[in-house]
């Protein structure tokens, strides 16, 4: 939320507390908005008013209805979370998840949020994107006091606006932001201009797990090295599906510590429609393939799931599709490692010399056995594919197209049609097409 | 003076004959009491043969430091040079023990037409003869001294046996790690060269590992040099020439240090009561106190000499008992008595002294060998499974890209050094427990042939 905007909301003479947000017309013509905020609208019902949001292995927290105010119980404190099978973490998060809890609602809703701080420092909760009365804003020290350990703090404030948002701790930022307290805050239109098939979300997290260790350390700035969709990484996470022809929309949010995340469909052609700020005018769309989600904002995109097939959608930074990836082997690219396996095998014969030809074998022997890693650890750990191993991990998901879904909504590998699939050439084919084949003749 | 003379001579020439093996038997058993290994003197070329026989019998399995001691004792000639100490030191107390021999003179007179005047007398140094007691004693006392001498003489050869085996044994041992260490940083130079091969680091990366290898490599070659060396202190702490000296090998490893702490308690009253230094200097105070006693008595009487003197003046022998006393007119025997009471005070002074620095160091040897078997047991029981573990750990990290083969192999080599550290703290505590033992045995000081400073100087740091 940025000053100028909290400036109109102050000068439009807001009441503190539960009272209505009003804004100014400016004010609103910049946020997406269908209600009224002078008007008060009943509880929205999912099904009903909205169709919820589909957040793949995030964790809900629910609203109870009482009266017209939706009331919810937060709960701040330490817990184990798994990242991935063989990697757990010790974070701190909102009802025992790390970037990866939700709230969801809808526009016109008035939320009542109890904030409880099971942790043994003081901490505040910032409702990131909203518009509400100042003092509910969350910023530890500038707009409330802090909830100290063992208090329970109450929020309220009514929905003014939809779209995509976030929650996350205001106050040690770095530490409590960085152990993991963010999370998501899906708010749907009352009047949905327009129905979506699938809707995802995903919130971003990166973190620094030592390989061995269990917390997150929270000081590092640059190394990171377990990235996370909704507190998982891939690809301990569930892909997502869609039938051909359905409209998918999907909610990309970044509270990653430092990076901003470029995350790229295979296969489709998005459009960028929302923001955290609002809605974007359709005549100021333009297509991409990805998407520069940065820290702090959301990224909201929707798109035809035109084409049968498994379609990645991952990350593009290349150090963000590495799960603990270390960064102290040193550069083995070219080197005869097998040579130097040979040479201190009598020294270390555990020691499994590998990297001259890259590293797309590391994670394969790391799950096979092969190597020994440190515990609780999944480095360059990947997927065993339909294929072959895929050694991506970290901001990799799937989007499975299917002609048709079957009940459970898990299709399986996608089989490629006969004739569709990349092989080896044929000597025929080679011949036939004048391509010679020859260390002598090659191409440069 | 006949019949003085026929009651001494047959005791002394008994004890001439005897005592320096009686007395040798008494060392032996003593050394074997305390050093567990047994001390003979072979006197006979059968014993020799048998003695020589259960050398080569030693001498062909591989030697720890307790077989090193046996051999020692058996084969090192300054045994047999300590108990024919014996022998001497017998002699010198069987002349203590004779009285003074008599002055015999005849004078016979003529001229003037007179008839020949003979005279014949005998005198004796009156004092010589009544103090010949106190000369026993002193004699005796000089004599145990000697025995003590003696006997630590022999257990210093045992010490000092023991001694350069365990150096020898733990230097082996330093020389096979640091073999090791070296062919890892030989191949940590492989693995830079791969790598500059490869274009994928600088020269200055490559030349650091050669560097740091040739730094390895000299240690390993002065630990092997530190070897040989450490041989040839055991080959001459063991009396061992020729072929002998070229064939012996030794134990692979030096034993684990014990897990129970030492007995220390009264432990510098029971190195009091053996000690050979003590003994030496008491021995001393016996003979001064003596001589004090017999110049006390010389000085009331100064010169005295008593005797017989026959003559013939003429056909008539006359006789009558002779006395003579030096006239104390310049010497008044002030310097003799000062002399041997000043002596004595010396003497007293320094057994004194000797007896606060054996007790000393009994406690000082007590707890040197109980804190270093405590640090050879800590690194046995903890710091060798710990280290296992870190190198396991550098393994996973090499597993999990954290670290580089270089870094592995450099873990390797502080697991190496670790081995190295624990084969340095065993040999630090057997030589402490040798040296104590030997103590409480009756010998004090360091031990010969036990040099440990031959282990090459660590590597520089910040590698
Ligand atoms: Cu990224």
């Amino acid at each position: 939320m940025d000053v100028n905007r909290r400036l109109l909301m102050a000068g439009a003479g807001l009441a503190a507390g539960a009272a209505a947000v009003a804004a100014t017309p400016e004010a609103r013509a910049a946020q997406a908005t269908t209600v009224d905020p002078s008007r008060r609208y009943p509880p929205g019902r999912p099904g009903a008013d909205y169709r919820p949001v589909t957040v793949p292995n995030g964790v809900q927290i629910p609203f109870a209805t009482r009266g017209d105010v939706k009331i919810a119980h937060i709960v701040i404190g330490e817990a184990t979370q798994r990242f991935a099978p063989g990697l757990d973490a010790q974070i701190w998060g909102f009802n025992g998840v790390g970037a990866g809890a939700y709230l969801e609602a809808v526009e016109g809703d008035r939320v009542r949020l109890y904030v409880t701080n099971r942790l043994k420092a003081p901490t505040s909760v910032h409702w990131h994107g909203l518009i509400l009365p100042s003092g509910m804003d969350g910023v530890g020290g500038l707009t409330q006091r802090n909830i100290e350990p063992g208090e329970t703090f109450v929020y309220e404030f009514p929905l003014v606006q939809h779209g995509t948002f976030m929650f996350h701790a205001h106050h040690d930022e770095m530490a409590q932001m960085g152990l993991g307290m963010t999370g998501l805050f899906i708010v749907h239109p009352r009047r949905p201009r327009a129905s979506v098939d699938r809707d995802f979300a995903f919130l971003i997290h990166e973190w620094k797990i030592r390989p061995g260790a269990r917390r997150p350390d929270p000081n590092e700035m640059t190394d990171f090295n377990v990235f996370t969709l909704n507190g998982r990484v891939f690809p301990a996470i569930d892909p997502m599906a869609a039938r051909v022809g359905e409209r998918v929309r999907i909610r990309f949010a970044n509270l990653s510590q430092q990076n901003h995340h470029s995350m790229h469909i295979h296969g489709h052609v998005w459009t960028v429609t929302e923001t955290d700020g609002g809605v974007i005018p359709e005549t100021a769309r333009w297509p991409e393939t990805t998407v520069l989600v940065p820290v702090g904002t959301t990224r909201t995109v929707e798109f035809v799931a035109a084409y049968p097939g498994d379609w990645a959608l991952h990350c593009h930074m290349l150090h963000h599709v590495m799960n603990q990836m270390g960064h102290g082997a040193g550069n083995m690219i070219g080197v005869d490692d097998r040579a130097l396996q040979a040479r201190v095998a009598d020294l270390i014969p555990d020691a499994m010399v590998m990297g001259g030809a890259g590293m797309g074998d590391h994670g394969a022997h790391i799950e096979a056995g092969h190597m020994a890693a440190p515990e609780n650890s999944i480095p360059m750990v990947g997927l065993r594919g339909p294929r072959g191993y895929i050694p991506m991990g970290g901001l990799v998901q799937l989007l499975q197209v299917r002609a048709a879904l079957p009940a459970d909504g898990k299709p399986g590998w996608y089989d490629n049609p006969p004739g569709t699939e990349a092989r080896p050439a044929t000597p025929a084919e080679l011949a036939r097409d004048g391509v010679v084949v020859d260390p002598r003749r090659d191409p440069r | 003076m006949r019949r003085a003379l026929a009651v001494l001579a047959p005791a002394a020439l008994a004890a001439c004959a005897t005592a320096p093996v009686e007395t040798g038997r008494a060392i032996s058993a003593r050394v074997e009491a305390g050093i567990g290994a047994p001390a003979p003197w072979p006197r006979s070329e059968e014993a020799r043969a048998q003695q020589a026989a259960a050398v080569a019998a030693l001498l062909a399995e591989p030697l720890s430091p307790d077989a090193a001691v046996r051999v020692a004792l058996l084969q090192n000639t300054r045994v047999v040079a300590a108990f024919e100490a014996l022998g001497v030191a017998q002699a010198d107390y069987l002349e203590a023990l004779l009285p003074p021999n008599p002055v015999l003179s005849a004078t016979r007179l003529t001229g003037g037409g007179a008839p020949a005047k003979l005279s014949v007398s005998g005198a004796i140094d009156a004092i010589d003869l009544l103090a010949t007691p106190l000369r026993a004693r002193a004699g005796g006392a000089t004599r145990n001294a000697a025995v003590a001498t003696a006997t630590g003489e022999v257990l210093r050869v045992a010490g000092a046996a023991r001694a350069a085996m365990i150096a020898y044994i733990a230097a082996r041992q330093e020389a096979d790690l640091l073999a090791q260490a070296a062919d890892v940083a030989d191949a940590a130079v492989d693995a830079a060269d791969a790598l500059y091969a490869a274009g994928n680091t600088a020269k200055v990366d490559r030349d650091r590992e050669r560097l740091f290898a040739e730094e390895i490599a000299v240690q390993r070659d002065l630990a092997v040099a530190a070897v040989a060396a450490a041989r040839e202190r055991v080959n001459a702490a063991l009396g061992l020439q020729g072929s002998a000296a070229q064939s012996w090998s030794a134990a692979a490893r030096l034993p684990a240090a014990p897990a129970e702490p030492l007995d220390v308690a009264a432990v510098d009253a029971r190195a009091l009561a053996s000690s050979v230094d003590v003994a030496v200097a008491v021995g001393a105070v016996e003979a001064s106190r003596a001589v004090a006693r017999k110049s006390w008595i010389a000085g009331l009487l100064p010169g005295l000499e008593i005797g017989v003197e026959r003559e013939r003046d003429g056909g008539e022998w006359t006789s009558g008992p002779s006395l003579s006393l030096a006239a104390p007119l310049f010497d008044l025997g002030g310097r003799a008595r000062l002399r041997a009471a000043s002596a004595l005070r010396r003497d007293a002074a320094l057994a004194q002294a000797v007896s606060a620095e054996v007790a000393a160091e009994a406690r000082a040897r007590g707890a040197e060998a109980e804190a270093a078997r405590a640090a050879a047991v800590r690194r046995r029981a903890v710091m060798a499974p710990l280290s296992a573990d870190v190198f396991d750990g550098a393994q996973r990290d090499f597993g999990a890209m954290q670290i580089s083969l270089t870094q592995l192999l450099e873990a390797k080599r502080q697991r190496l050094e670790q081995g190295r550290a624990l084969v340095r703290a065993t040999r630090d505590y057997w030589m402490a427990q040798a040296q104590l033992d030997l103590l409480l045995a009756g010998v004090r000081g360091a031990t010969a042939g036990a040099d440990t400073a031959a282990a090459p100087a660590r590597a520089p740091e910040g590698h």
